[in-house]
């Protein structure tokens, strides 16, 4: 069972961002080369990355440059690239933070082709 | 010394450096018996910053000096970098990063956020993009082609039981 | 699962031999790599804590070499683990720049640091067992776009004044 409730899924791609900022987990939505168009609080705050200073740039080189690999970065882009990506897995955030175990879900929502990052904590 | 050198080494001797080795140690759930092997490598870390200071930190040295502090940041990045890949192969492929390289990975990202004050945001910026674009492997030649030329090199040089 | 202790040891698989990180592996050999710190240890004169010193930060880099090879073993893994190389290769190379820029602006304020030697002498030793990882090329365009990123940078005027 994932950690994206069904309830986070009804509200997209329309997520509003007071929905979004209560959702509980990270919710980044990102375009097709990773540039964040939406970033919530949940996310500001783990990340300790202003959500000013994170819309508009780029979640996988520039925001959160841990996830810059073929692991991360490389899975979206696949996904991107074949117009379906729907994939979960765990991973290790270290970038002036401290190690923090997370759960990813990559999700490109088909109707709308918007592109989403769902993180969640995860015990070690 | 100059303002800067002043400045660095005061950082990476203050408690922050080491709380945060010791934190990021703890956090990443490193046994007691490699505590020891991560703040040796932490203290040899700090002692490389502080025998620059103490080299190139005399007056007339600040072009110098800064530059190297740029490379000084640009070297703790590819660092974080590959503890980070490791981690996470680790941690993708077995289920669990090795404590140690998180832990690694925690304590370079922490001194470079403290050489992080004394660099401008536009150099670091440059820096920090060709550190992510050099991973990607989209900086220059850079391709995967080239990784069998250089398995065929590789070869060459290490020889099978050598 | 030690990272800083024998990669050998910690019970995952060893890279398969004529592989990029079959090679990559062998280039982290810590019974070779120790060796250079005997080379080096016999030629400066240094104190039995810097010795030490030495041959943990030795055991180190064989050890960050081996484990690079073992996490990204596979053969898919290619494509990512030689730009990281690539990336180890620079790491160490800025390593070396800056204990060699260190024993140099030291020597001319007639402080000599043979530790400071010792490290510059066993890093370049094992940057030379990456660089035959890597194609020539590469590696020229590499260093060269990084002396001109780090050429590139200049400090603001408001570093440059001393308080004191």
């Amino acid at each position: 069972m994932s950690f994206v409730s069904d309830n986070i899924f009804k509200t997209l791609p329309n997520i509003s961002r007071a929905d979004a900022d209560a959702a509980g987990i990270g919710i980044v939505q990102v375009d097709d080369q990773g540039v964040i168009k939406l970033y919530n609080k949940w996310e500001s705050e783990m990340a300790d990355v202003p959500v000013p200073s994170a819309e508009g740039r780029n979640f996988f080189t520039q925001v959160a440059p841990c996830t810059n690999n073929r692991l991360f970065f490389g899975k979206f882009k696949d996904g991107v690239g074949q117009g379906t990506l729907d994939t979960e897995f765990n991973y290790t955030f270290s970038y002036k933070m401290k190690p923090t175990n997370v759960q990813i879900r990559l999700y490109r929502h088909p109707a709308s082709r918007t592109n989403w990052v769902f993180v969640a904590p995860r015990a070690a | 010394m100059i303002a800067s050198a002043v400045k660095l080494a005061a950082l990476v001797s203050g408690p922050e450096f080491a709380q945060a080795v010791l934190t990021h140690g703890a956090a990443a759930g490193v046994s007691p018996e490699e505590f020891p092997r991560l703040t040796a490598s932490a203290l040899r870390r700090r002692g490389a910053i502080l025998d620059v200071c103490n080299a190139l930190g005399a007056k007339g040295d600040e072009d110098d000096f800064y530059r190297t502090l740029a490379a000084i940041w640009l070297e703790l990045r590819f660092e974080w970098q590959r503890h980070n890949l490791v981690s996470n192969y680790g941690t993708v492929r077995h289920g669990c990063a090795a404590p140690l390289s998180l832990a690694l990975a925690g304590a370079s990202s922490a001194l470079m956020a403290q050489l992080e004050s004394l660099l401008d945001d536009t150099a670091l910026a440059r820096l920090g993009e060709f550190a992510a674009q050099l991973i990607e492997g989209t900086h220059g030649v850079l391709s995967a082609e080239a990784t069998q030329v250089s398995n065929a090199a590789a070869h060459a040089y290490f020889p099978a039981g050598s | 699962m030690g990272y800083l202790s024998s990669p050998r040891a910690s019970g995952l698989p060893l890279p398969q031999p004529n592989t990029l990180a079959g090679h990559l592996w062998m280039a982290g050999d810590p019974g070779v790599i120790d060796e250079m710190v005997s080379v080096a240890v016999a030629s400066l004169n240094l104190s039995e804590a810097e010795i030490e010193d030495l041959r943990l930060y030795a055991q180190e880099r064989s050890a960050a070499i081996q484990t690079l090879a073992q996490a990204l073993g596979h053969a898919e893994d290619e494509p990512e683990l030689y730009p990281t190389i690539a990336a180890l290769w620079l790491e160490l190379r800025f390593d070396w720049q800056r204990h060699n820029e260190v024993m140099n602006y030291a020597a001319t304020r007639i402080m000599p640091l043979p530790r400071v030697a010792a490290h510059g002498a066993v890093g370049s030793a094992i940057l030379a067992r990456l660089e035959d990882l890597l194609l020539p090329e590469h590696r020229d365009e590499l260093a060269g776009h990084a002396i001109r990123l780090l050429e590139a940078v200049v400090p603001p005027q408001t570093q440059l004044v001393n308080p004191s």
